[in-house]
């Protein structure tokens, strides 16, 4: 496309904010078998919704009052609950099941949600990382999922700006990525503490809330937020973050991390490495635990590699790609697309699925 | 293919009419770096000078007359970064030294705590020599340490010749010198990143193409405006007029936090004239000319009107027409921001991305 002169009438549209992307044409419909899946949006009117879907397009949809984030689903249902992003306070429970209406429930005041939740194996209580904003500290919030999503209590995250979260398969154990970013609603997102930023992985026992584990990155990249984590085989955790330092610098962004051991980065070839603009935007493991994905929204492309060896397996383009969730097929991804692509990818294939008049979040998640 | 009306400002800057894409992105890199960047630190190496020599002189002969000039280069000093300090890209952002020139915002006031205990104990030798305090924390090193020492001290300023103080205040200025000298030299012509930028490559670590140096600009331009609205302007609203907050405004306690707000605006437009972005704009469309000067003509009328009646932040959020006044500044800047974050974008084809943007 050519670069081109603005007219007035385009101008405008974009300062009245109705602007709506001019990239969103159909590509055609794929017909194959979809799990059902769920993810946030922003809908071809402007407003936020999220939705429950398959191939054939939306089960449930529920409307947001803003933009959503990410989507916990409760164990045993086809129930899931739809983050705000960050600053946001709402959370909105909904199901598949369209004689069960949707629950809206709020982060209490002082606390906005992160955008991240995970349930408790029985789908009784669900955890929500969340910003005690006024002391600039991590919060985890429980909520009684049995009981209308009532607030139950809460515990610290050890660290500031938990962001992801994610339960181990021992059902008791969560992993939090606390990104290190210390934010105020009253500031937007601004980041409050860029020289002061300490950002680290913890390991809670979500029974007792007791601290079993934190691992801090070195001195040197304490401006590497971590941010998004997936958990693969044998309960290695693999994380994905976000760099708030020097433009010109170039860490490598995708880690694992087991418990006991230091953290280690995985490897992105050095020419590529620049292509992920120090911004990873989500990180999946797939169905077997032993490939992990992660998106590079602002360098267009989703990298694969070996959870257990660490080794980088390729990558794929898709602009404005975030979105990613494990398929039923091993090595496999489902991913999604700001432009309203929808795809599977694995590191030697790409299937385009469809392409909806919508701008996918940053996150889509396998319901069953 | 270039259509003939397309930029303006390239029928004055470009040898040959009928440009290519490259050449445009070309020109931008290169008009910003030469006609915003570099006079922009220099400016701001200049009053740091100055800054430093006036606390020199404000140290060997303490008076009111010389603090008030002391206080006087302190405000030009102030403005001069808020001009440029929406570059969030370059050697003013390495080694923390963005921060370390100016420590803000100090939500919890802890910078402001430090700064105090210094000056409350005067035993802190370690603040008195330029190379250890550019090691200690931001927040006792820069303009807002500084502002702190010569708004909030001024008896003990004026008791003696070199009091702790002045000499610690003395320090902080030439620390902000050596910060202004390495940043001017950051942007040299044989540096790193305008070597980058002028000429990316495939092979590079920053840079890459064009359209990633322009890229840059660009977010320079929108999240400097957002910042303007999110950081700047709304929290000092507080949550009522009954609430107002305007000790969360940058600079609020030397009286500068109107014309840092100012400044910071005026870089920001600065920027986007010379960058080539404000010429997307088509310059025979008379009514979106006029519509986007008069955005700019309200909010600085809004401005001026605070300060003819020399109104400081406390004074404007807590009155009721004032604060309307206010309000609406804050919203034409969003209303700015919205016409120039979708369409630069659009004009310069750059990604707009849903996630890519400001992604979590």
């Amino acid at each position: 496309m050519p670069l081109m002169v603005i007219d007035r009438r385009t101008f405008l549209h974009g300062f009245l904010g109705l602007a709506g992307s001019a990239c969103l044409l159909a590509i055609g419909h794929t017909k194959t078998a979809l799990p059902l899946y769920a993810g946030a949006r922003r809908d071809q009117d402007g407003t936020f919704s999220a939705s429950l879907f398959n191939a054939s397009g939306d089960v449930q949809r529920v409307s947001l009052p803003a933009r959503g984030h990410d989507v916990a689903v409760r164990p045993g249902s086809q129930e899931v609950v739809v983050f705000a992003r960050r600053p946001g306070r709402f959370a909105v429970a909904f199901s598949a099941l369209k004689t069960i209406p949707s629950t809206r429930f709020f982060a209490k005041q002082g606390r906005h949600f992160y955008g991240h939740g995970v349930f408790s194996p029985d789908g009784k209580l669900l955890y929500t990382t969340e910003n005690d904003f006024d002391n600039g500290v991590g919060i985890i919030g429980v909520w009684d999922a049995t009981n209308g999503y009532q607030w139950v209590g809460e515990f610290s995250s050890h660290g500031i700006g938990p962001h992801d979260l994610a339960l181990l398969d021992d059902g008791v154990h969560i992993v939090v990525a606390n990104g290190g970013i210390e934010t105020h609603p009253d500031m937007g997102r601004q980041v409050l503490n860029l020289a002061e930023m300490n950002p680290c992985l913890v390991y809670i026992n979500r029974l007792t809330a007791d601290l079993v584990e934190k691992v801090q990155l070195s001195k040197s990249l304490r401006q590497l937020s971590i941010r998004h984590l997936g958990v693969g085989k044998n309960n290695r955790v693999v994380f994905g973050c976000q760099y708030k330092g020097p433009s010109g610098d170039r860490p490598q962004l995708v880690g694992i991390h087991d418990r006991g051991q230091e953290i280690k980065f995985i490897h992105a070839p050095n020419d590529l490495l620049p292509d992920f603009k120090n911004y990873i935007g989500s990180v999946a493991t797939d169905r077997s635990g032993e490939t992990v994905a992660a998106s590079c929204p602002r360098g267009n492309l989703i990298a694969f590699w070996n959870v257990a060896n660490g080794k980088f397996l390729g990558h794929q383009a898709l602009k404005d790609g975030c979105g990613l969730a494990p398929t039923n097929q091993p090595d496999q991804f489902l991913a999604t697309s700001g432009e309203g692509v929808m795809a599977r990818f694995s590191a030697d294939n790409v299937t385009r699925l469809r392409t909806d008049q919508v701008h996918w979040d940053n996150h889509v998640t396998f319901v069953s | 293919m270039i259509r003939f009306f397309i930029f303006f400002f390239l029928i004055q800057t470009l040898p040959v009419a009928g440009a290519t894409n490259e050449e445009i992105l070309a020109v931008m890199a290169r008009q910003t770096i030469e006609q915003h960047i570099r006079p922009g630190y220099l400016q701001l190496q200049t009053q740091s000078v100055r800054l430093h020599k006036k606390m020199q002189t404000l140290c060997d002969a303490p008076s009111p007359a010389n603090l008030t000039q002391t206080q006087d280069q302190f405000a030009k000093t102030v403005l001069a970064f808020s001009f440029i300090e929406h570059i969030h890209f370059g050697p003013m952002v390495d080694f923390y030294r963005r921060e370390r020139f100016a420590y803000w915002p100090d939500r919890k006031g802890r910078g402001a705590r430090a700064v105090r205990k210094i000056l409350r104990l005067e035993k802190d030798q370690t603040v008195l020599t330029a190379d250890k305090l550019a090691n200690k924390s931001v927040a006792v090193q820069g303009l807002t340490a500084l502002e702190l020492v010569l708004f909030q001290n001024q008896d003990k300023l004026l008791r003696e010749k070199n009091s702790f103080p002045c000499r610690y205040g003395q320090t902080i200025a030439q620390n902000l010198v050596t910060i202004a000298n390495q940043v001017v030299d950051g942007w040299g012509p044989k540096t790193d990143i305008v070597h980058q930028m002028l000429d990316p490559k495939p092979d590079n670590s920053r840079y890459r193409n064009r359209k990633e140096v322009v890229q840059e600009i660009y977010q320079a331009i929108v999240s400097g405006f957002q910042v303007l609205h999110d950081v700047r302007l709304k929290p000092v609203l507080g949550k009522s007029i009954e609430r107002p907050k305007p000790k969360r405004a940058a600079f609020w306690r030397s009286g500068l936090a109107i014309d840092v707000m100012q400044s910071y605006l005026k870089g920001l437009r600065h920027l986007v004239e010379v960058s080539g972005f404000q010429n997307m704009l088509p310059a025979n469309d008379v009514d979106l000319q006029r519509h986007v000067a008069m955005v700019y003509k309200e909010i600085n009328q809004g401005f001026q009107s605070f300060e003819q009646e020399n109104l400081n932040i406390a004074d404007v959020v807590s009155h009721e027409d004032l604060r309307g006044v206010y309000e609406k500044i804050a919203a034409r800047i969003t209303h700015l921001n919205a016409g120039f974050a979708r369409n630069f974008a659009v004009a310069a084809d750059l990604p707009l991305g849903f996630n890519a943007l400001d992604g979590d």
